[in-house]
């Protein structure tokens, strides 16, 4: 039986995929550009950043490898409740991987939309429904003299109940990210591996 | 004194890689004497790397597989020893030096194994310095390893190597990637060292520059050693005797023209660059002044010159993938934009993994083109050619470095583009796979103008009907190869113009540095990235001044002014412009500046040492200061790669333009991610192996290699946030 444990090389191995990840996230930034456009990220990256969760979940198939990712991922998104979210969902991804087997594309599968809804939730709702809090009190004279009502329409969403529906979407997202990503994986990754 | 102890080096092993069918190494024996130097060679896949391995304890530790048979070092058999006990006595250098490095800054990079082996903190320090100033590197001391050649990086490696003070080194083909004054540069190290009694075992293909250095050469062949032969018996072996063994060869006044006669091409273009002007940034040092040149179909050019003087600069802009400042390139007299010559050219680059798109060698060759019953007829005759045919099915990126490098010559080729540019197309090949390239760049020009941007006297002597030497952003002497003792002359030009680093334009006067201590950064850092959970204004801009007050304390005002300018812009925006969307940004936003000014603070411009060492001083576990240093290392590599890659993309013609990115999207996304997972498994592959051998696993306490004091500027700093956020809380 291979060894469990990660080595200093599935270390530096997964430290550098996530990185593939960071850029993936930086370059997304450009959707900081408005309020509205902030909510599509968590849905845009739960589509783009399951190629790298697969492959570290077949070249480093061990116990803490989705900890030392979600660790880094969220560090390096610099906002604390976003790096808290993150840890959590790693905790989380590790706890189903060791239910279902480390490399199990169906704990893959539920690890992966687990870390998305659980890194929308530190990066995007958090810090909208608290920057909300304030703006509601400034926003109600406003929206009385004809605010933006998309802004407002993107806020009554994601103050309320409803940001469920932005959660269920990236979880949608997740999936389908998950899908292309096992198309990839099989394209690529997994017949280079028989090769 | 047993038989053993006398010997360095001595093994006898066989050796399977995992899931392989056939033997990596057959009952190989050997036994290497205290400061001799040994060299083994042979063809790519003979098994040179293989043995290395297995001496530096690689295998079977990293590279897991079936091992037989017994291996020791100065007397110890290496089965009771981890890797790193191994890199204790005898140090291992890799062959690429842009993936080997751990650190940020070449004196961290030389300390990083003195730390692993935990020496006291002064005792790194003298070693650092003196290893440094005892090859007269000096000038490579303390330098940011983004700002060094690939031989000066391979120079770090080998001081790194040597500050342990290990009596063996083993060199892994050390200078693959290195050029002709690199090079030279390395035989005086190893020289060096050979004379100071340690002993060397170097798996190379390029053997001329180690003809002074080597008492043996042992002849590798499908993973056994096949001959051995003294210095003197190595160099009586003919040209006909090297060729057959597959080596190149062993002095470079060996290498005589050898041109194929002059062609007519099928379409008589031409090119033409004037007056051509270029620098990466606005207003920065010009990387080429004034070059023009003509060229025709059918030509072959050479384009030389020391690292750094603009050769593949001008390669890429020949192949449209970088705008010029000014100048003018004209193809047939009509003018040309970059758009143009993308249409025109194709750009074979030296880092062959970032060209392959596709899941197979077959597709590859046939991606983007009409699969035509010839193009196939064609595509599989070469294949077979080039000993690439049993391969047609396995992934590029499952390939060896020598057959990525075959293949990519395949896909110039079969470009039906009219020029190519090839950037050091042989590097690291053995003297076949030199000798098929040859006969494939010169079939090349039948329908082709190709510049040929290498180092290799030996493509050169078989390819180039001229060469053009750029010297520091200009062209400079132009060699005709067709004209009697012109190459003796290009070769004599060589050794004695091009310099290591003699390009290197004069670094600005740096300002001394004053930087806070980083564990009252940390603080900092902590304080910004807590307010995250919060929206006061008050308590925000409390830090926000704080984090201004550490940047200027720092000396970086120009960060300082424009994060103030861009923090009053947004409230002063909405003040002005009192928009429901400013007053969302008003309150979303100026929470991240505090957090952007901190963390540049903290990584003081990519310099991860005294970052790690204010972690260790933090008791940080050792894996967390490996991961801190690996993000900081790898992510402007990173960053610059995925630029190479859309060049690649765009010189393939593959989706370009932002319309056809958006209608290929998942196409363009899998073009450029893919490549990118592969290169970093292999980097991470390589980075590993050098880490490993280099004592990363070694269960010892670690001493930095700086030691950090708290002084009373720290302390203010410390205090202020403090009383900032104090105030912001109360207020």
């Amino acid at each position: 039986m291979k060894n469990q444990k990660l080595k200093i090389k599935d270390i530096i191995t997964i430290t550098l995929l996530t990185l593939v990840n960071v850029i993936i996230f930086m370059a997304g930034s450009f959707f900081y550009i408005s309020p509205v456009t902030i909510l599509a990220m968590p849905v845009l990256f739960a589509l783009l950043e399951g190629i790298v969760f697969y492959v570290i979940s077949i070249k480093v198939p061990k116990k803490g490898a989705f900890l030392i990712y979600c660790t880094i991922r969220g560090i390096m998104g610099f906002y604390l409740p976003y790096i808290l979210f993150y840890v959590l969902a790693g905790v989380i991804a590790e706890l189903v991987m060791a239910k279902f087997r480390y490399g199990n594309p169906k704990g893959v599968c539920v690890s992966y939309i687990v870390t998305q809804v659980l890194g929308a939730i530190g990066g995007t709702v958090y810090p909208y429904v608290i920057a909300y809090d304030r703006f509601f009190a400034d926003a109600e004279a406003m929206a009385a003299q004809g605010a933006n009502q998309n802004v407002l329409a993107a806020a009554n969403m994601i103050q309320s109940w409803r940001c469920l529906v932005l959660l269920l979407a990236v979880a949608m997202a997740a999936l389908l990210g998950s899908l292309i990503a096992k198309a990839i994986l099989k394209k690529h990754f997994l017949e280079e591996k028989h090769a | 004194m047993t038989h053993d102890e006398k010997e360095s080096i001595g093994f006898d092993l066989t050796f399977t890689y995992d899931g392989a069918s056939q033997k990596a190494l057959r009952q190989v024996r050997g036994s290497v004497e205290p400061g001799r130097c040994i060299v083994l060679c042979g063809a790519s896949g003979c098994g040179k790397s293989t043995l290395l391995r297995c001496i530096n304890r690689l295998i079977p530790e990293f590279y897991e597989g079936d091992f037989e048979g017994r291996c020791t070092i100065e007397g110890r058999d290496t089965a009771s020893m981890s890797i790193g006990d191994v890199g204790e006595v005898a140090a291992s250098v890799f062959q690429d030096p842009r993936s080997q490095f751990y650190t940020t800054n070449s004196s961290s990079e030389v300390a990083f194994a003195l730390e692993n082996y935990g020496f006291p903190q002064p005792e790194i320090e003298r070693r650092v310095r003196a290893v440094f100033s005892e090859f007269g590197l000096e000038k490579l001391k303390d330098r940011n390893v983004f700002e060094l050649s690939s031989g000066e990086r391979q120079l770090v490696a080998i001081l790194s190597a040597q500050a342990l003070h290990g009596n063996i080194l083993l060199l892994d083909e050390p200078t693959a990637n290195l050029d002709a004054a690199a090079v030279r540069e390395l035989a005086r190290v190893l020289g060096e060292l050979k004379q100071r009694g340690k002993t060397l075992l170097i798996n190379e293909h390029r053997l001329y520059y180690l003809r002074n250095l080597a008492d043996e050469y042992w002849l590798m062949k499908q993973g056994e050693i096949t001959a051995r032969y003294s210095k003197d018996e190595m160099l009586r072996l003919s040209q006909e005797e090297l060729q057959q063994k597959s080596l190149r060869v062993l002095d470079l006044q060996q290498v005589k023209a050898n041109l194929p006669p002059r062609i007519t091409p099928e379409q008589p273009h031409c090119l033409e660059v004037e007056d051509l002007t270029f620098s990466y940034q606005k207003n920065g040092d010009r990387v080429l002044d004034n070059v023009s040149l003509e060229a025709r179909c059918g030509e072959i050019i050479g384009l030389i010159g020391s690292n750094g003087s603009g050769k593949t600069t001008l390669g890429k802009l020949i192949a449209g993938l970088f705008r010029p400042d000014s100048g003018t390139f004209f193809w047939d007299n009509i003018p040309q934009t970059p758009k143009m010559l993308v249409q025109k050219s194709i750009f074979v680059m030296q880092e062959a993994e970032f060209q392959f798109f596709t899941n197979s060698v077959w597709n590859e060759l046939l991606y983007g083109k009409t699969a035509t019953p010839q193009l196939k007829q064609a595509v599989e005759e070469k294949l077979k050619q080039f000993s690439l045919w049993e391969c047609r099915n396995r992934h590029p990126f499952s390939l060896s470095g020598g057959q990525m490098q075959k293949l990519v010559m395949l896909l110039a080729y079969f470009s039906p583009k009219p020029i190519a540019v090839l950037d050091e197309p042989t590097a690291g090949l053995d003297k076949k796979s030199l000798q098929s390239c040859v006969a494939l760049i010169n079939e090349m020009r039948k329908n082709k103008l190709i510049f040929l941007i290498t180092h290799d006297l030996e493509l050169i002597s078989q390819t180039c009907g001229r060469c053009l030497c750029l010297s520091t952003g200009s062209m400079g002497h132009e060699f005709n190869l067709e004209q009697g003792d012109a190459l003796s002359n290009l070769a004599r030009f060589m050794d004695r113009e091009f310099r290591l680093s003699d390009n290197k334009r004069p670094l600005q006067q740096e300002k001394a540095k004053r930087l806070c201590d980083p564990r009252v950064k940390f603080l900092y850092l902590f304080a910004a990235l807590s307010i995250g959970l919060v929206t006061d204004p008050v308590l925000i801009t409390g830090v926000m001044i704080a984090c201004l007050v550490l940047t200027l304390y720092e000396r970086r005002y120009v960060t300082a002014v424009s994060y103030s300018l861009l923090y009053a812009a947004i409230f002063l925006g909405y003040l002005l412009a009192p928009h429901s969307i400013m007053l969302f940004v008003v309150h979303y936003f100026p929470k991240f500046f505090p957090v952007c000014l901190a963390l540049t603070a903290v990584a003081e411009g990519g310099d991860t040492t005294r970052l790690c060492a204010g972690l260790r001083s933090c008791h940080c576990p050792e894996k967390a200061i490996m991961m801190t240093s690996i993000v900081f290392r790898f992510f402007p590599v990173l960053c610059k790669d995925l630029k190479i890659m859309a060049q690649s993309i765009r010189t393939r013609n593959l989706p370009s333009g932002l319309m056809q990115k958006m209608r290929r999207l998942p196409q363009y996304f899998e073009n450029i991610v893919v490549p990118m997972m592969f290169r970093v498994i292999r980097i991470a592959e390589s980075l590993s192996a050098s880490a490993e051998t280099r004592g990363i696993a070694m269960k010892r306490k670690r001493e930095s290699c700086i030691q950090l004091h708290l002084c009373n500027a720290d302390i203010l700093l410390a205090v202020l946030l403090a009383a900032s956020m104090v105030l912001g809380i109360i207020l």
